[in-house]
């Protein structure tokens, strides 16, 4: 079946995107998951219409209260009920960019520190960077490599190539995603 | 796990809120995931069987599911995937991502999605078209740039990628308990996310000689070296 721009599948794919940036958040189980409407590809062809999210796991819960310890489906169930009670939006808005919690960076002792500020606006991050970034043996360049924006953007352009998705063998600092939650957790304020 | 997932949908026929609805289904069965599988969490399922507390039986049935992939990876990749390599009892984790992307994907599909690609970390897992007639393009991580493509693949259905870049240690040789790093990076595409993540955590280690085993079973490879050459098996998807 063809889709055109104009066909009636799109449209309803569009109506849906367009009233309905959101994040959902999912606090009691120490978790965030996060979904944005991205709008590459709205304009001329070749484009497409996604609905991108990204589900950030808080390593520890600490920001958000400790899991409690799953010990029956029935638990994981209750888990996943919960997960979905907590579904709210918050992207709308006018653009801004809200900093997160300086967390220490861990490797068996204390490694370093590091901080990132988040920008969202028209529905969607824009933005993850890393704002501060210092590590007590001087290794601040390799741990900036693990930051991800460019998994969370998911679309990439590199020279001619329009990509869906990036393949790569990531490693994400926990306190990367520590600073990165509670950055988010401001922005549900 | 410790990533970021990220989705992208097309709803296609079902409503807003069947589509909205299967995300958030996804997301739960990541988060449960997460909390079964975290070795970072003390109270996780596999902690609690990793320190003798509770057997198989009186954990969850998932529990016992990843350990059986487990066992079916070591016995795929010839002992080059090996969770229970390291001391501190069985760690399933370079297994774990991929099938609970998997999964997350398979509950998007059921819930009559026409297209979806869920990318957890760089392990993505998809179904569908994003365009009639097109399939999913996905760049392969240049291992020396973040910034930049080693190559892009057309996909269908599932593609993981293993390293020695992006940290230093995080790939071990069972064999021998030292870090491996013969090659940059591996990708593996494939119809299975579990069986592309244990062939390329295989390959990457070190197992070069499954290459041939991996193309039989229908799976396909490309290899990033370090000095930027990209070596791929004659079926590897590449984008034109």
């Amino acid at each position: 079946m063809k889709r055109s721009p104009s066909s009636p599948r799109v449209g309803r794919i569009r109506r849906f995107l367009r009233p309905a940036p959101y994040v959902a958040t999912a606090a009691a189980a120490g978790m965030l998951a996060l979904l944005w409407y991205s709008p590459e590809g709205q304009e001329g062809g070749g484009g497409i219409d996604v609905l991108n999210g990204a589900s950030i796991a808080n390593p520890d819960g600490s920001s958000a209260g400790a899991s409690p310890p799953v010990t029956s489906n029935a638990q994981l169930r209750k888990e996943e009920a919960e997960a979905r009670r907590y579904a709210i939006p918050i992207l709308d808005g006018p653009p801004r960019t809200v900093v997160g919690d300086t967390e220490k960076i861990w490797r068996k002792h204390p490694f370093g520190e590091l901080r990132v500020q988040v920008t969202v606006g028209g529905g969607r991050i824009t933005d993850v960077k890393m704002q501060h970034l210092d590590t007590y043996d001087g290794r601040s360049e390799e741990i900036a490599n693990f930051s991800l924006p460019a998994l969370m953007l998911q679309s990439v352009t590199t020279g001619n190539a329009k990509v869906d998705g990036i393949s790569s063998a990531t490693y994400t600092s926990q306190a990367y995603e520590r600073s990165l939650q509670s950055a988010i957790d401001q922005l549900r304020g | 796990m410790g990533t970021v997932v990220s989705f992208a949908v097309f709803a296609g026929d079902v409503s807003p809120a069947t589509a909205r609805g299967a995300i958030e289904e996804a997301c739960a069965i990541l988060h449960a995931a997460d909390a079964t599988f975290s070795t970072w969490k003390p109270a996780s399922a596999i902690n609690r069987l990793r320190r003798g507390e509770a057997g198989l039986g009186e954990l969850p049935d998932e529990v016992a599911e990843v350990l059986d992939l487990c066992l079916a990876a070591h016995r795929r990749t010839r002992g080059w995937f090996d969770a229970w390599a390291l001391p501190g009892g069985v760690d399933p984790t370079g297994l774990v991502k991929g099938w609970a992307v998997a999964r997350a994907a398979a509950a998007i599909e059921r819930a009559g999605v026409a297209a979806a690609m869920v990318n957890g970390g760089g392990d993505i897992a998809s179904f569908g078209e994003p365009e009639p007639g097109r399939a999913w393009t996905v760049g392969v991580q240049d291992p020396r740039d973040e910034a930049a493509l080693a190559c892009t693949v057309s996909l269908r259905g599932a593609i993981a990628t293993s390293g020695t870049y992006a940290r230093g240690d995080h790939i071990l040789d069972p064999r021998t308990g030292e870090p491996a790093s013969p090659v940059a990076s591996v990708s593996v595409a494939g119809d299975d996310l579990v069986v592309c993540e244990s062939y390329a955590t295989a390959v990457a280690a070190g197992g070069g000689e499954l290459l041939p085993a991996l193309v039989a079973a229908g799976y396909a490879a490309c290899i990033v070296e370090h000095g930027g050459d990209v070596r791929a098996t004659a079926n590897f998807p590449f984008a034109t």
